[in-house]
């Protein structure tokens, strides 16, 4: 008990939140983890431990990780500055049951009951910033940019970056007129074939054919 | 009527998507737009690649000037098949991303929704 204890520089950020978390876990809440903005997990981490505290897991948290819960991160920040902040931003999302887009605080406490409903929420606006980023290579955005950076750079913002345009001007809205009436068709041929609708028009068939 | 970002909102109206729908919609057909512009892109020569992206850069915002060059490199059945062939993957492949994640209600309503939308379509849309 306490052999390594938040004393011990030796322990480092990602061990501390990989126990955290799954004291949380333990106790039916999913810790849902993002890194805080602009990458600093080691602060991440030290409201992790403020979480737990406010949702009453002090004990918990405490017991899982053998000691008392500890100051707030003095030796997280000494061991981030050694080089394992991206190591600690990796883990996070690893230990995390999910990352929760757009949570107001980098980490947030869920009872596990809450966190389906959300998921095709969460599914969507995934699918939307992926396939950005995968526009974004094309066109080699991202190499004039620093990582972080250039994986916020919106489609729109794309063709601003390539030459100086007003994408906003430059993009024509082709959800009306005669773009609208192709888009959809393309919409509608789209939704034909996903799985669900397959379905529908499956049965459909098979009834008119009866 | 079916119009492409009702559809849309209506789906995000379904599986329950409760941040802003109207934004979401707004960046998924921008990028329907610019993922059929980059798949154009892709059928030129590199060096047509190049020339037309620098002409595009040296036009400036004026939307109407930068359709008049993209006709220059491609028919109007061109652009048309891309935008529409780009809102077919995207809707096709989105729905193949969400499906998994759906409960049984979520699916039944859109099941239902999609049904109506393919009743109602006149044959010029589908």
């Amino acid at each position: 008990m306490g052999e390594k204890g938040p004393s011990n520089p030796t322990r480092s950020p990602r061990e501390l939140l990989g126990k955290i978390a799954h004291g949380a876990k333990e106790v039916g809440i999913t810790l849902l983890v993002a890194p805080a903005p602009g990458g600093i997990a080691a602060l991440g981490v030290r409201r992790a431990i403020m979480e737990a505290e406010a949702q009453r897991l002090k004990t918990q948290a405490a017991k899982v990780i053998e000691g008392p819960t500890p100051e707030r991160g003095q030796q997280v920040t000494t061991e981030a500055s050694k080089g394992l902040l991206g190591k600690v931003a990796k883990e996070a999302r690893e230990i995390a049951v999910n990352i929760r887009e757009g949570a107001r605080h980098p980490f947030e406490l869920l009872p596990p009951e809450a966190k389906k409903p959300s998921r095709p929420a969460e599914v969507s606006n995934s699918f939307l910033k992926d396939w950005s980023k995968r526009l974004l290579r094309p066109l080699d955005i991202a190499t004039k940019f620093p990582i972080g950076i250039a994986t916020e750079i919106t489609a729109l913002s794309i063709l601003k970056n390539l030459g100086g345009l007003d994408a906003q001007q430059y993009m024509v809205d082709i959800t009306e007129g005669r773009w609208g009436t192709l888009v959809a068709k393309g919409v509608l041929a789209g939704i034909a074939a996903a799985p669900i609708a397959r379905l529908v028009i499956e049965s459909r068939d098979l009834f008119k054919k009866r | 009527m079916n119009e492409p970002k009702a559809i849309l909102l209506r789906i995000l109206d379904i599986i329950g998507y409760s941040e802003d729908k109207e934004k979401f919609a707004t960046e998924f057909f921008q990028n329907v737009s610019l993922q059929a512009l980059l798949d154009l892109l892709n059928t030129l020569p590199q060096d047509k690649k190049d020339q037309l992206q620098q002409k595009i850069a040296s036009l400036g915002s004026d939307a109407a000037k930068v359709q008049g060059e993209l006709k220059a490199y491609f028919t109007d059945s061109q652009l048309e098949q891309a935008i529409e062939n780009s809102a077919q993957n995207a809707v096709t492949e989105y729905m193949k991303a969400i499906d998994p994640t759906l409960s049984d209600s979520q699916k039944q309503n859109l099941a239902n929704y999609f049904s109506e939308i393919t009743t109602n379509a006149s044959p010029a849309t589908v």
